[in-house]
């Protein structure tokens, strides 16, 4: 066989006899000629169905509204509406539907909500689809019409780790328990993923969560990531319901200064002035972000600050201490009295320097 | 005598013929990838877009680093279009790089510029840092005046007065769309692993601004330009986005590209005495994070837009090609021990090799192939049928791998409005692999070989 080609393309090269290669040749050419005339039309027929579908969408937005209209009103029932509207089980329709409910509350939205779990044999269907788009389509729309019973039948391949953030993502206002505890269990488990990124999410799941971030929270060798997650998600929250947690964060999180920075600035938000003996000590710890936290957290909680403790933030070695402090004493009422030669010998041109630059 | 020489003209000849076929394998894959690529994300816009948004209310800052040489003309309309980019915590960095002309005059005067004090955050090698300023105008407009040291050497002033963890590095010359920097941002807040992320660049000749912002996409009227448009459509959505799903994208383009700080800072910045110095720092980057085990990626996304002016002269462009292939040489040189080596993954064993023979080799090949056809035909070696035959199979084959970029354009977001931009580009398909294909494939011959002259100007 190898002979054969190499015989072949030596007499091609050579300008040989052979016809052979010729006609490969030119069958080479008619065909990318074909694929290249074929590709053409591909690029024509895009841009025309593309204009088409638009048009078509208009006129199909204009005949559907009335009825979405009608049952958003209450004039016409989901029931009556769905056996009207063509193309009823659509995805270009569930997702027309999509624009009124994400910008309705209240009543109009759950009778949209109805109409739309008319179409639920369709949304099941699309769970089930091999098509990993498809599936995709599905939670979205299964997520829309907060049809929570279905989230178990959901196909999520353990290492699609986009799709699974994606289910996350729609399905966070569940509000079954199980399916939200399912839901963290995921979330945090999700590789690479920015803490921001999770804490943002798992807020949006709603104080619901409380109780298995607790779980999280007490469970022994606990991951350092989780833990930083957890009081970003609570402070996002506003939910102090786990601030009797601090002794026991506080204490475990000695090593690990982000943790305990999270967890500070956690209870910065509370300004609780129960938990100021946990704080204190932290405002001389020596890693910076710790003592800034601490700062912070110390002068939102405490009713009445001492000289001493604003000599000791202004005088810190990193101007960053002072900073932060400024920032915190800018926004209080009351201050101490301190003497004006005492005050003038702060660095305050490193201060200043550091606010603005 | 004789016969040795028709010996070696029968080797070349193979190695031109298995070059071909290879090539366009090679295409072929990509071209598949980048559908697949291009699917993936369309349909993640379309479903997490909103959420996308929601997200940047905990968007990282990011500062844009705009090194300038004697852009009197250009540095005010630039500027005023990156002010008016939407992003919820972002910081200008405009960097003069010695120029002698009136851009820091102008600069200093239009936005009320005083001198001001920005920490040193890294400590990368450049040219003395005249002064800093800051305008009292637009408080996040920051100016960098410094000694001539050419475009590395003023970003790496930039890396150095950065304060935020994200940057992101443009040419004077692009303007981007108000959403650009959001959507660039997003992969990093998804990801963490996140170092690097461009955007697509698409040719700002032809098209309509209003303070420094797109109003009306058309096509060039200048053909040279209007041959780049389909040439940057089928570099980034062919090209890029399969190298993207590979994760061994060697290229993010100078003129747009959002970097992670600390990583470039650890990775020694930009290297001064290269011509490409945006190609040679993403493969850096890569020996960088798989040498000390860092897990990263380095992402391109076809969504977030800068514009950018087109050579419209063919001196202008041959200029720019052979400064382009002389990068291109220089940052494999440096980076050779990378080649094919099995500890850099897909970037070693397939992107390298790709670049490396495709790319650097390729206009070598390519040129001397069609001499040495020309040749043989001349000396009755070789047949004119099949020589030309075989000419016009690998000319059709050009026009339909463009024709396919022109395909993924109109799948995604089909900016060139009009059914006669549709034609138009169509015809510039059919039409650039004659003559101007060619033409570019000497230019970055006449780049090797100034490379190998060690012609280093940036012109």
């Amino acid at each position: 066989m190898i002979n054969k080609i190499s015989t072949l393309l030596q007499n091609f090269v050579k300008g040989g006899e052979d016809p052979f290669i010729l006609w490969v040749l030119l069958g080479l050419l008619v065909f990318f000629t074909f694929s290249t005339v074929i590709l053409f039309f591909i690029a024509f027929y895009i841009r025309s169905h593309n204009l088409l579908i638009e048009k078509r969408r208009e006129k199909q937005h204009k005949s559907w509204d009335p009825y979405i209209l009608g049952v958003m009103d209450g004039s016409l029932t989901p029931e009556k509406a769905f056996q009207d509207i063509r193309a009823n089980c659509s995805i270009p329709y569930l997702m027309y539907l999509e624009k009124y409910i994400s910008v309705l509350r209240g009543k109009e939205k759950e009778r949209l909500q109805t109409l739309g779990t008319l179409s639920m044999r369709r949304i099941k269907k699309l769970l089930n689809s091999p098509f990993r788009n498809m599936r995709l389509f599905g939670i979205h729309l299964l997520a829309l019409f907060n049809q929570e019973e279905a989230y178990k039948s959901i196909r999520i391949a353990r290492r699609d780790k986009d799709l699974i953030l994606l289910a996350i993502i729609e399905m966070r206002m569940a509000r079954d328990p199980a399916i939200k505890k399912r839901l963290l269990q995921y979330l945090f488990g999700l590789p690479f993923v920015s803490p921001i990124y999770i804490s943002n999410i798992a807020a949006d799941m709603g104080t619901g969560i409380t109780p298995y971030l607790r779980e999280m929270i007490l469970k022994e060798d606990q991951k350092p990531f989780i833990l930083i997650v957890a009081a970003e998600t609570l402070k996002h929250m506003h939910d102090a319901s786990c601030l009797d947690l601090t002794a026991y964060v506080l204490g475990k999180g000695g090593q690990m200064p982000a943790v305990l920075a999270a967890w500070l600035r956690y209870m910065e938000m509370f300004a609780d002035e129960t938990y100021l003996p946990f704080i204190k000590p932290f405002t001389a710890h020596a890693e910076l972000m710790v003592r800034i936290a601490a700062i912070r957290a110390y002068i939102e909680a405490t009713p009445r600050l001492s000289v001493f403790f604003i000599e000791h933030c202004f005088n810190d070695p990193s101007v960053q201490i002072a900073v932060n402090a400024a920032e915190k004493l800018h926004l209080r009422t009351e201050l101490p009295y301190i003497e004006i030669d005492r005050i003038a010998a702060f660095r305050w041109g490193e201060i200043y320097r550091e606010m603005v630059y | 005598m004789l016969f040795t020489i028709m010996e070696i003209i029968r080797i070349f000849n193979y190695v031109v013929f298995i070059y071909f076929i290879t090539l366009n394998l090679w295409y072929f894959i990509l071209n598949i990838l980048a559908l697949r690529g291009l699917k993936r994300y369309l349909l993640h816009l379309e479903v997490t877009g909103p959420y996308d948004k929601l997200l940047m209310r905990s968007a990282p800052p990011v500062t844009l680093l705009t090194p300038a040489f004697n852009e009197s003309e250009n540095c005010i309309k630039s500027v005023e279009s990156q002010l008016k980019i939407q992003y919820p915590n972002m910081r200008i960095l405009f960097i003069n790089d010695g120029s002698t002309d009136d851009t820091l005059e102008k600069m200093l005067n239009y936005f009320d510029m005083q001198p001001a004090f920005l920490p040193q955050i890294a400590f990368l090698e450049t040219k003395a840092v005249k002064k800093i300023y800051r305008s009292s105008k637009h408080p996040d407009l920051w100016l960098i005046d410094k000694e001539n040291g050419k475009k590395a050497d003023a970003l790496n002033a930039g890396i150095n007065y950065c304060q935020t963890p994200l940057f992101c590095a443009i040419d004077n010359d692009s303007m981007l769309e108000q959403d650009s920097i959001s959507r660039v941002v997003l992969p990093f807040i998804e990801d963490t692993r996140t170092i690097v992320n461009g955007g697509i660049i698409r040719i700002a000749n032809g098209c309509t601004f209003k303070n420094g912002h797109i109003t009306k996409v058309g096509l060039p009227k200048n053909i040279i330009a209007a041959f780049q448009v389909m040439e940057y459509l089928r570099a980034f959505y062919s090209g890029r986005l399969a190298w993207d799903m590979l994760n061994a994208s060697l290229i993010v383009s100078g003129a747009f590209g959002v970097f992670r700080h600390s990583t470039v800072v650890a990775a020694g910045g930009y290297r001064h005495q290269t011509i490409g110095e945006d190609m040679e720092l993403i493969v850096r980057l890569h020996k960088y994070c798989s040498d000390k085990k860092i897990p990263y990626r380095i992402r391109y996304i076809p969504d977030p837009v800068a514009w950018t002016e087109a050579p419209e002269t063919l001196k202008t462009l041959a200029k720019q090609r052979d400064r382009w292939q002389r990068g291109l040489i220089d940052s494999i040189r440096l980076h050779i021990k990378m080649l094919f080596h099995p500890r850099y993954k897909t970037v070693g064993l397939l992107a390298m090799p790709f670049y490396f023979i495709y790319e650097m080799l390729g206009p070598i090949i390519e040129i001397s192939g069609y001499l040495l056809f020309f040749f043989l035909i001349l000396i009755g070696f070789a047949s004119t049928t099949y020589i030309i035959a075989f000419l016009l199979v690998a000319v059709i084959l050009g026009m339909a791998l463009s024709v396919f970029s022109l395909i993924l354009e109109e799948l995604s977001f089909h900016r060139y409005p009009r059914f006669r931009h549709l034609l138009k580009l169509i015809g510039l398909a059919l039409i650039e692999n004659i003559g101007y294909r060619q033409l570019n494939s000497w230019w970055r011959i006449k780049g090797t070989w100034s490379y190998l002259r060690r012609n280093q100007n940036w012109y």
